[in-house]
């Protein structure tokens, strides 16, 4: 039972670091970008983005013994479309202004690849709690990476905190970080900062990573990203002396 | 249904089966969040009216009365204090798209507000102060004068709020 209850937290607990989706599998790059000029849009994103991942992965992972194989993908995205509309509905009739501030990245939820990669990767093969944990983990990470990018791009950037504004910063910001190099340069740098700590802590790195949650698995049949890479190196060398071969 | 059959259809019902759920469900959410939707809308409008007519508590449209072309549409403010109206300029005086003007008509006859919301024109005939100058104003327009240099935009906007007044008058909606 405790066993149990501890892979349960582990499941809710992976999404949120150590496979972060943003800073770690590097999904949901778009709206990452696009919605961190300020805080209060990127934790409007991370809770619509959460929400549809939990009832997603919860319907997606009910329905999965129901779902034929060849209209997986179909079905996924009309369910996904589904909650993201109701999101959508709910937004625009009790908070317009968050709805508007978001624009058009609301309707793309849909097409988060966090969303369908974690439908594909996870609640498709997992039974329903699982799943809703795992959504909910994913989700979290999903809105702290984009909390903590906001962050550093609204203070540095513009001097505000969630448009409170910051006495020394408001007059020294740099406008850089607000506009999409910016946004780049602090996506890159949080990245390497994560790639530091969890280097530090001997996490799991991205090569390591069990071919169990990667979407290529079934065409690649590697047990490991570590084998392939192996694999590749030995393809390498093999190419390299025949061509040595060649020119002798 | 033999196994071949059900290999079949299977995929086509179950999805079928799935946009369907989602249709309703959606249909259902959108029942609650319509009506909310379309009165954050209407109070969205009212506040845009109040800039030009600040004391306004309520607008409704006044319908089935002949507009010259700048006057888009007309509102009248719920407690009789007058009336708001929303105006967008012809392409007879400016190049670019046409500039969108709310303007607020007391039933004294004379401008409560003035708002132009909409200017695309490259030289700035003073957009945040020119339309203030027409506060207070009546249908004579009197002491309001064209900016020099940005004469066919000042004289595009001053014809809009002739027409307002036209279109008040010519309906009865207010009496000279």
């Amino acid at each position: 039972m405790n066993k149990l209850k501890n892979s349960r937290f582990m499941i809710f607990l992976r999404g949120l670091i150590m496979e972060n989706p943003v800073l770690v599998l590097v999904l949901g790059t778009c709206p990452t970008l696009a919605q961190t000029g300020s805080v209060i849009s990127a934790v409007g994103m991370g809770l619509a983005a959460t929400a549809v991942l939990v009832c997603s992965n919860a319907a997606i992972s009910a329905l999965r013994k129901v779902i034929p194989d060849t209209v997986r993908i179909p079905c996924y995205i009309v369910i996904i479309a589904g909650f993201v509309s109701v999101v959508q509905m709910l937004l625009h009739a009790f908070l317009p202004d968050l709805y508007d501030m978001m624009g058009v990245y609301l309707a793309l939820i849909v097409v988060n690849c966090i969303i369908l990669g974690r439908a594909e990767m996870f609640a498709r093969k997992n039974p329903v709690l699982d799943s809703m944990l795992d959504g909910l983990g994913m989700g979290l990470g999903f809105l702290l990476a984009l909390f903590a990018m906001a962050t550093v791009r609204e203070v540095f950037g513009n001097g505000t905190f969630a448009g409170i504004a910051i006495p020394f910063l408001k007059d020294y910001h740099i406008p850089i970080l607000t506009q999409a190099p910016g946004g780049f340069l602090v996506f890159g740098l949080l990245i390497a900062l994560m790639n530091k700590l969890r280097e530090k802590q001997g996490g799991v790195m991205k090569k390591d990573f069990s071919c169990e949650s990667c979407p290529s698995a079934a065409l690649c049949g590697k047990t490991s990203c570590s084998e392939v890479t192996e694999i590749a190196e030995e393809a390498g060398e093999s190419a390299d002396e025949t061509k040595k071969e060649d020119g002798q | 249904m033999t196994a071949e059959q059900k290999k079949k259809f299977m995929p086509a019902i179950v999805l079928t089966s799935i946009c369907l759920v989602v249709a309703l469900a959606l249909a259902v959410v959108n029942m609650f969040t319509a009506p909310i939707v379309e009165e954050n809308n209407r109070q969205k409008e009212m506040e845009s009216l109040r800039l030009a007519m600040p004391d306004g508590k309520d607008f409704t449209e006044v319908e089935g009365i002949t507009l010259p072309d700048t006057v888009k549409s007309v509102y009248r403010e719920s407690e009789g204090r007058g009336f708001v109206l929303l105006l967008s300029t012809t392409s007879q005086y400016t190049s670019g798209d046409p500039m969108n003007i709310t303007v607020g008509i007391g039933t004294d006859g004379k401008i409560t507000g003035i708002r132009l919301t909409s200017y695309t024109e490259s030289k700035d005939f003073g957009k945040e102060t020119y339309p203030d100058t027409y506060v207070g104003k009546d249908e004579s327009l009197d002491g309001v004068k064209l900016v020099a240099g940005v004469t066919y935009s000042s004289t595009a906007f001053r014809e809009a709020i002739k027409d307002a007044f036209r279109a008040l008058y010519d309906n009865a909606l207010l009496a000279k």
